[in-house]
């Protein structure tokens, strides 16, 4: 390429760059769910801090168990466990995506790997929560 | 972020091993979280309280479940892992929501916040009873 | 009575523009024309001035992208009966800086996609006497669908993650490097490593998907990516237990 013609393609030229702005993710529908599957983790470690601090009560003696009555209480814990499970889907569905499990020459459906999760996740919340109520009622 | 030259004339170029271990407790805190905290969820905010679950109905019972050292294990296990992811998609949701003046500093205040978490978890649950 | 429709394109001429700004044309309404005739139509007929990339027409170039109501499509490949009544809004590819009218800036793009070095490394070459480098079909699988992607950046125009922090590296480079990475007469893995696991590579993703939502080509960089990353770890996991004094093969 010849002198003249190297600096006419290289010469600067004001180009414009439009910002994206702090607002993008309003913009579209599939940016705002991004935000809502990543906004789940704030109701997830909401929870557990609620959980820590009954256990400081208790060890504080302060200990008071929240009963039927507690409305405002029940209700926190349905709101993060719609938003512990909007993650826990979204997550267990990206396993498939993910997990590649070698068979000889090939990999395991992403089918299976997800089947394979979410067959985890049910069957931990039925054993799990079946181990969990019998606790409450073995007599002290 | 740095400008830095074109990326295929960079030199400096080199695997971020911080950013793998976060990445990697991330995966595997979001898999097990994902699976184990939905149903202590349902069992101990939303059972418990309608009645159908005991051992947190009064001191002696959750002393009791408390007391079990699978239980302590299981229970912090599941704060580690949950605050860690957390703490990961943080950073990220923060960034992305603006938060990109400093990165160093955004990192620090997530990720300190979850090993603080961690650290209060693992005291409370194993002090107590 | 000849049908008409609104098409409203944002125009920028470095020289004489501060920013951009947005001229409508009335271009005839076929029920055959994709976008990308809509423009050359403009260009034909009403304004010779419209400057824009295009050349193949038929989708595999990747030249033609371009914002259209506000999403990064294939103009070649968008066709006008879906914006009939709706009206068209044309504009450059977000995330890439502006040269003029809808052309943008792709150095960026270009040199990221030579970082990762998207050719196949061998530390040795096999002899010419040794024949082709054989292939299963299963084989040819791992990686074939990372390899059709055309360059034509419609991911990057849809990844926030490359709006806010340009030094991404990027998923159509990611899953670029990915396809060479998994063929298996390739052997650089290490190689592109350093890139793709750098703080700018493949940690800046945090998966919002956009990127494969967009692609024409069905690549799914995000897969592509999500993959690397827990290759990557991986394989650090195993050096680490495997060979924790050094790096031999």
């Amino acid at each position: 390429m010849s002198d003249v013609a190297e600096e006419s393609v290289h010469r600067p030229v004001r180009t414009y760059r439009r910002p994206l702005g702090n607002d993008w993710w309003l913009r579209r529908r599939s940016y705002f769910l991004y935000m809502v599957r990543e906004s789940t983790v704030i109701f997830m470690v909401a929870w557990l801090v609620w959980f820590l601090y009954q256990v400081a009560a208790l060890k504080f003696g302060r200990y008071e168990a929240p009963t039927t009555d507690d409305y405002a209480f029940i209700a926190f814990s349905v709101v993060c466990l719609f938003f512990t499970l909007w993650h826990a889907v979204t997550f267990l569905n990206l396993s498939g995506l993910i997990l590649r499990v070698p068979i000889g020459d090939r990999f395991l459906p992403a089918v299976a790997v997800k089947g394979a999760a979410f067959g985890g996740l049910l069957f931990v919340t039925v054993v799990g929560g079946a181990i969990m109520i019998y606790l409450g009622y073995v007599k002290l | 972020m740095a400008a830095h030259e074109p990326w295929h004339t960079r030199a400096d170029l080199k695997p971020s091993y911080g950013h793998s271990f976060w990445w990697f407790m991330f995966g595997n805190g979001g898999g097990i979280a994902a699976v184990f905290l939905p149903v202590v969820i349902l069992v101990a905010g939303v059972l418990g309280p309608l009645g159908v679950m005991n051992w947190m109905e009064d001191s002696r019972h959750f002393a009791w479940t408390l007391g079990n050292p699978l239980v302590k294990l299981f229970l912090f296990v599941l704060c580690l892992l949950t605050f860690v992811h957390a703490a990961h998609r943080l950073r990220y949701m923060l960034f992305d929501l603006g938060l990109r003046g400093s990165v160093v500093v955004l990192e620090w205040a997530c990720y300190g916040g979850a090993v603080v978490g961690t650290v209060v978890a693992a005291v409370l649950l194993f002090t107590t009873p | 009575m000849p049908e008409f429709v609104d098409v409203t394109v944002q125009r920028y001429n470095p020289e004489t523009d501060d920013k951009p700004r947005f001229q409508t044309y009335q271009v005839p309404y076929r029920e055959d024309w994709v976008v990308l005739d809509a423009i050359l139509y403009i260009k034909d007929r009403l304004d010779a001035t419209l400057s824009f990339r295009w050349s193949c027409r038929m989708g595999i170039c990747g030249s033609c992208g371009m914002n259209v109501n506000g999403y990064p499509k294939l103009t070649c490949s968008t066709h006008l009966r879906d914006y009939r009544t709706k009206g068209l809004r044309i504009e450059p590819l977000s995330n890439f800086p502006v040269i003029r009218d809808l052309v943008v800036d792709i150095d960026d793009f270009m040199a990221k996609l030579k970082s990762v070095k998207p050719w196949i490394i061998r530390e040795l070459e096999q002899p010419l006497g040794a024949g082709e480098y054989l292939q299963s079909t299963n084989q040819v699988n791992h990686y074939a669908q990372f390899s059709g992607c055309i360059n034509c950046m419609l991911c990057y125009a849809a990844c926030p993650v490359y709006g806010m922090e340009n030094e991404f590296l990027g998923p159509a480079a990611i899953a670029l490097a990915r396809r060479y990475n998994l063929d298996s007469r390739d052997e650089g893995s290490e190689e592109r490593v350093k890139v793709l696991a750098a703080s700018e590579g493949i940690w800046e993703c945090s998966f919002v998907g956009e990127c494969s939502a967009a692609c024409p080509k069905g690549v799914d960089p995000a897969k592509a990516i999500q993959q690397t990353k827990f290759d990557t770890v991986n394989g650090f996991v195993m050096g680490a237990m495997l060979m924790p004094f050094g790096n031999r093969r």
